[in-house]
């Protein structure tokens, strides 16, 4: 597996789910994107805090803190990244609502 | 049973009519002076003097004009006004578990309040059969929607079956008298007034009683206000009710059931549209409708009476004929309603298992979707960076995954017991961990997890699943937000084991709907598939555990679920 270039956009994928991650991880490379692996919100921060990212890939539903409340931080701490929520709640209302 | 008939009508006093030949001060009446056929007259008087006087055999096979008195207008009032109120609470009062207790009782009142009706107008036998055999079932029947109405129907079984049982004994000799020529004149006499007061009285007194417990337990206003009219009008309709055979012993004292079947109908009639008997999510008859049909209903029988002449035998089968035919057009639409109700729920039922299923599935599905779509590309066009073994291990994985999803759900159907040590705190957490994003922003979740709690042997899987149903339940029920609250606790005492308690302070339920949350199919949600606890509950009663709800109306709800700690069955 080859590694994509310092300059190369690179993204952090947030799930839960060790296969969606991965497939989703392979995916995001094959378009010449880097991807980061986190299992949860937490996780996730503390790359966050680590290094910076382009974007930030993250499920729903997840033990611990939610994508949700990771949406929220993200929000308060680094105002310009975009966050992308994926769910497998086809009708999940809760994120309209924020 | 022609002896019977004189003794439903001991109010000769009431109804103006003199004894036999003497005046109501007992003076003799010269015969000249005395009164031709007059409706009730009969009914009073020895059957023998009834035969000779005034029934001919022309009579008897066809009546002279009757005068058609205030007391059989209360009469007819009192039938139609039960049987109106039966019919509506069948067509509209949704699945309050009072609709057939209620249409139940007023039917049966209906139909003993029209066989003395007829049989005054009459001397019909068979009319008074009808009220002997039917009336001794009003008490139990009273006593029964008061049980359902306290949601103490399931705590009382063996009361009902009591007062079921003394008050059949009673109706069943009635009608075994019809052949058995030793219980010749039984039905109606002073010995069956005894039998009919010594069933009825004890099982009215329970009624009460219920009543009076439920109204000093119950907070809620609206709550106090129906249960104090119906402890008014079930005490109306025992003391009336108990004057019709109190002339027995007191030959002068007026009968006054129909009057107080009247009030109780119009009494009823006030609770379920006023009130909101039926819950405030049932379509409870609307005053337009419930006076449309009463007004119809009276002025058909005016109708016939009219076109029937004095006829009394073709006024009470007319009167009986259009309350078939408006019977027979409800209950058409009845079994309809009923029948898309049941399929509703059924769909609903369906509907919510295939939801979880599709959630579940989704997610491996995705990730074996995603390596497939990947290794197809590759196969076209190979891609850099693929470890092909590695993602093909991972689409047999997800295989297995989806595989397991579906083992779990048939179990989940079936009820499969698949048991282990489970720590129930940690279950719990992860449950409320996977709900999280579930949870709307205005609602507060809450844990009280005890600290010492023994590990259970249960299915880990079936538990979290009515855990998570309870939640989603309680969720719902605080469209307004609020608090849910999860604690974890030791049982008290008795079997070692775990309590969960899962608490909301939502919309609550009233007694009679709480009695009933946990049968399967039953729900008071437009939506809803009444899933949730019926599941908890076959799911806790497979552990050999027990559930207990308890709910106040506008206050919020208790689910309390006690799982012994090692496996046993009910």
């Amino acid at each position: 597996m080859s590694t994509p270039a310092v300059s190369d956009p690179c993204a952090l994928v947030v799930d839960d789910d060790q296969a969606v991650a991965k497939v989703l991880a392979a995916a995001l490379r094959q378009q010449g994107i880097a991807a980061t692996l986190a299992s949860s919100a937490e996780e996730a921060l503390r790359l966050l805090d680590a290094r910076p990212f382009d974007v930030v890939l993250s499920d729903v539903r997840m033990p611990g803190a939610s994508g949700l409340e990771l949406l929220a931080i993200i929000h308060r701490r680094w105002r310009d990244l975009p966050v992308v929520l994926l769910t497998a709640h086809g009708t999940c209302r809760s994120p309209s609502r924020r | 049973v022609l002896r019977a008939q004189t003794s439903r009508s001991p109010a000769l006093a009431f109804r103006g009519i003199p004894e036999g030949s003497r005046d109501s001060l007992g003076h003799e009446v010269p015969a000249a002076l005395q009164p031709p056929y007059r409706p009730g007259a009969a009914s009073r008087l020895p059957p023998e003097s009834r035969r000779r006087r005034y029934c001919t055999p022309r009579d008897a096979v066809l009546p002279k004009p009757p005068n058609v008195s205030a007391h059989h207008w209360v009469s007819i009032f009192a039938a139609l006004g039960q049987l109106l109120l039966a019919g509506l609470t069948l067509w509209r009062a949704g699945n309050s578990p009072l609709r057939v207790p209620l249409a139940l009782l007023c039917v049966d009142i209906a139909a003993w309040t029209a066989g003395a009706f007829a049989f005054d107008m009459t001397q019909s036998p068979t009319a008074a059969l009808v009220d002997h055999v039917l009336s001794p079932l009003t008490a139990p029947l009273a006593l029964d929607f008061v049980l359902v109405f306290v949601g103490a129907r399931r705590a009382s079984h063996q009361t009902r079956i009591a007062a079921f049982s003394l008050a059949g004994s009673l109706s069943a000799t009635t009608l075994v008298g019809v052949v058995a020529p030793r219980l010749h004149g039984f039905s109606g006499s002073r010995a069956w007034g005894i039998w009919l007061l010594a069933t009825a009285l004890p099982t009215m007194a329970v009624a009460l009683v219920t009543l009076v417990r439920h109204l000093s337990a119950t907070s809620e206003s609206e709550e106090r206000t129906r249960t104090s009219l119906l402890l008014f009008v079930f005490a109306i309709g025992t003391l009336f009710g108990v004057t019709e055979e109190v002339g027995h012993f007191a030959p002068t004292f007026p009968g006054l059931a129909d009057i107080g079947m009247l009030i109780c109908a119009l009494g009823m009639a006030l609770i379920a549209l006023r009130f909101r008997l039926f819950g405030s999510k049932a379509a409870a008859p609307s005053v337009l409708q419930f006076g449309g049909a009463g007004v119809v209903s009276l002025y058909r029988c005016v109708l016939a009476l009219h076109f029937a002449g004095p006829r009394a035998t073709a006024m009470v089968l007319a009167t009986s004929a259009i309350a078939l035919a408006a019977f027979a057009v409800a209950r058409d639409r009845i079994i309809l309603a009923a029948q898309k109700a049941e399929r509703t729920a059924q769909l609903a039922t369906l509907g919510r298992f295939s939801a979880q299923m599709d959630h579940d599935v989704r997610n491996p599905l995705a990730a074996l979707k995603g390596a497939a779509q990947l290794l197809q590309r590759d196969l076209a066009n190979p891609l850099p960076a693929i470890d092909r073994v590695d993602f093909v291990d991972l689409m047999v994985a997800q295989c297995n995954r989806i595989e397991v999803i579906f083992d779990r759900f048939r179990r989940l159907s079936r009820l499969e017991l698949l048991r282990s040590e489970v720590d129930v705190n940690a279950l719990i957490l992860s449950v409320l961990a996977r709900q999280a994003s579930a949870v709307p922003p205005d609602v507060v979740v809450r844990s009280n997890l005890a600290n010492d709690l023994p590990s259970c042997d249960v299915d880990p899987d079936l538990l979290a699943t009515v855990v998570e149903n309870v939640a989603r339940n309680a969720i719902e029920a605080m469209p307004a937000g609020g608090t849910l609250t999860i604690a974890t606790s030791p049982t008290p005492r008795g079997i070692p084991g775990v309590v969960i308690a899962i608490q909301d302070t939502g919309v609550g339920m009233d007694a009679r709907t709480a009695e009933r949350a946990t049968d399967d199919f039953f729900t008071t949600k437009p939506t809803g598939s009444g899933f949730g606890l019926a599941f908890a509950r076959r799911v806790i009663e497979a552990h050999g555990g027990e559930i207990a709800i308890y709910s106040q109306t506008g206050k919020g709800t208790l689910v309390r679920m006690c799982m012994p700690l090692r496996g046993g069955t009910p």
